[in-house]
């Protein structure tokens, strides 16, 4: 037990009109700089609720690593419900959750319109939401995730840049489910950028339903009806390992390019760009996704607005990797982010 | 209806090898690449691994069972062999652990249907969910398992080819199916499972050992899961834990009853699941080609499964004899 050194307690009083509740004794010993001791109290104690599609990923075990790092340092709580890809469960975890009155509910929506009223309902309770990289038709307080639109995007203007002149120009697109916001999004920035490159020839459009065995069932079909297939856009790798694998198997590797995009995770991303399986990669990338939601969690603590009075929006800025650029921090682990890297 | 079926002298598999004919023929014609070598093996190996799995299903199925943890066991106890493997353990140990825990979960299963007796689709349905759940919590850490490592000869069971054209996974398939034809063809234990299938009472009161034969098929089934799980990752070097909650094992069950073989039990044989694995394959390939959108496929997958069924309890009528309590 510490106490109070008369010089530190002088100082405290200085600021302790304004703050809500006592510093704690711990913080006492260092000088205040004005805020310090506000943000500390601010996060405290307070809770956290995440409700993931599932922690059974690279994408949710990267956040989930940074916040519960946050949380353990600033001493807040968070909750993990894991329904396990089950939009039902979920939906049963989000309402008993609002009963709980967290101070914050994180929701991962795999669907894009299942969760739209619980978003509501939570905030009406008065509870700050954040909406964890794919979004519901509605605001929220904050929205930390890929914009994944330009992620599609971006996949097709690589595609055309490898299928120009001199290429057959023929691509095919191994899509995800058809509710899943990632992919609905995703697809219509192909589309809209192909719709400018009239050279470019959509020969096929699947769903894999993010399965990489039926990524590789459909693959191997589309190539043997286009012998001259000049790439495979996908929009998620842990699915396109699949497709990269039918094309090996046809002895195409090289030939035919695969274009995907994945959170930038070692072993589906960099080491598949490394051994020639992926061509180009659009990294939406889980790390810095996650400090950004340790930060608005720490913002939205401090500032507890009404929720959904002023949304924000953190959309993750895409990043371009091909052999050329790959480094050998172009990717993480979880290890690296538990550790804070 | 079922004396023209039954008079006609036609059976189910022949009017499934009849549709194949008529569609392989149709697809001949209008599409473009699907009568070439290299398209007809890519169809043949895109279904076989449901293909290994149809048979184990039939081996269950004809003894007048079901068995719904096939897929679960497939991707856990894979899933689990290559966790081991990826921290560090041989690969050789490391799957005779994840075989031996299906065979483990194969006997749990058989063990509840035949000596606790819950009906088969409850206790594999229940099963099913006790797997997926252990081993989310216990036995691998995440949903996709990537294969890092060169697994050298055991890799070639799903990316290696014969004469660098026939891929594994076939070669595997049609050497499964002929085993188990052989088996239940030609062993006692395999007129053992037609018996029992066909009727359990009357098995058992001749004296064959219905009990211990329920639990050697559903060891079979779950052993049949594991080396599918194996060829399936070695494929694509992924293990994809998600597949426990897709409707894979309806897939399943879907070519196991368009071959023909009857859900009472009892009848039909692996010829059964050649001629039905040969349809959902051309169907699978010509939809692909044709481009079609993936809830069209579902829908038409579907009206074929439950057209299937339809034939089946007009070909395999229910009767006193048959129909039991927690009959499926």
């Amino acid at each position: 037990m510490n106490f109070f050194g008369v010089k530190s307690a002088l100082r405290a009083a200085g600021v302790a009109v304004a703050m809500i509740g006592t510093a704690g004794i711990a913080h006492a010993e260092r000088p205040d700089d004005g805020l310090v001791f506000k943000y500390q109290e601010a996060v405290k104690g307070k809770t956290v609720a995440f409700v993931p599609i599932s922690m059974g990923f690279d994408l949710t075990q990267g956040w989930v690593a940074a916040v519960q790092r946050e949380a353990d340092a600033l001493g807040y709580e968070l909750i993990i419900r894991d329904p396990n890809w089950s939009v039902d469960a979920g939906a049963q975890a989000l309402e008993q959750l609002i009963g709980e009155q967290p101070d914050i509910l994180i929701f991962h929506n795999n669907d894009t319109q299942a969760y739209t009223k619980l978003v509501q309902r939570a905030m009406s309770a008065g509870i700050n939401v954040i909406q964890m990289n794919l979004k519901t038709p509605v605001n929220a307080d904050a929205f930390v995730g890929g914009d994944w639109y330009q992620v599609g995007a971006d996949v097709a203007k690589e595609t055309v840049k490898l299928c120009g002149e001199g290429t057959s120009g023929k691509v095919a697109l191994v899509r995800g489910p058809v509710t899943s916001p990632a992919s609905q999004l995703g697809v219509v920035g192909i589309e809209d950028v192909l719709a400018d490159h009239p050279e470019i020839e959509l020969v096929a459009n699947q769903a894999a339903d993010w399965d990489a065995s039926k990524a590789h069932a459909i693959a191997s079909t589309i190539i043997k009806q286009h012998d001259d297939l000049c790439a495979f856009m996908g929009l998620w790798d842990n699915m396109d390992v699949g497709t990269a694998a039918a094309v090996r198997e046809a002895g195409k590797q090289g030939q035919i390019k695969v274009v995907t995009e994945g959170g930038g995770n070692q072993e589906s991303g960099c080491n598949n760009i490394e051994n020639g399986a992926f061509t180009s990669y659009i990294k939406v990338d889980t790390r810095s996704q996650a400090h950004q939601l340790a930060n608005v969690i720490s913002i939205l603590l401090q500032q507890s607005p009404e929720p959904g009075s002023m949304p924000i929006g953190l959309y993750t800025a895409n990043q371009v990797i091909t052999a050329d650029t790959l480094t050998p921090s172009s990717c993480w682990t979880i290890d690296q982010i538990k550790a804070g890297n | 209806m079922q004396k023209m079926l039954k008079g006609g002298s036609i059976s189910q598999e022949q009017m499934v090898l009849i549709i194949s004919a008529a569609l392989f023929v149709i697809f001949s014609i209008t599409l473009d690449s699907f009568l070439q070598v290299s398209n007809l093996v890519s169809l043949l190996q895109n279904v076989s691994i449901l293909g290994i799995l149809a048979i184990g299903m039939a081996v269950v199925i004809i003894g007048r069972g079901i068995d719904l943890t096939m897929v679960a066991v497939m991707v856990f106890t894979v899933g689990w062999s290559f966790s081991l493997h990826l921290d560090g353990m041989s690969i050789g140990i490391a799957l005779a652990l994840g075989f031996a825990l299906a065979l483990l979960i194969g006997t749990v299963n058989g063990f509840l249907i035949a000596y606790v007796e819950i009906p088969a689709i409850f206790a594999t349905l229940a099963m099913a969910t006790v797997i997926a759940g252990l081993g989310r919590f216990a036995l691998v850490e995440s949903d996709t398992i990537f294969i890092t490592s060169d697994l050298g000869l055991i890799g070639q069971l799903g990316s290696g080819r014969i004469g660098s054209v026939i891929p594994m996974p076939v070669v595997i398939f049609l050497l499964l199916a002929f085993v188990v034809y052989l088996a239940l063809r030609y062993t006692r234990y395999g007129a053992f499972i037609y018996a029992i299938g066909d009727n359990y009472l009357a098995a058992r009161n001749n004296g064959i050992a219905t009990r211990p034969m329920t639990i050697l098929a559903y060891a079979v089934s779950a052993a049949i899961a594991f080396f599918a799980g194996l060829i399936m990752a070695t494929t694509v070097s992924t293990v994809n834990a998600r597949l426990a909650n897709s409707t894979l094992v309806y897939d399943i069950i879907l070519v196991v009853v368009i071959g023909g073989i009857g859900l009472s039990g009892g009848k039909g044989s692996i010829r059964n699941v050649l001629s039905g694995t040969l349809l959902i394959g051309l169907l699978l390939n010509g939809m692909t080609i044709m481009n079609i959108s993936y809830s069209v496929q579902n829908i038409i997958k579907a009206l074929i499964l439950l057209a299937a069924i339809i034939l089946d309890s007009l070909l395999n009528p229910r009767d006193e004899q048959t129909s039991q309590q927690g009959d499926i």
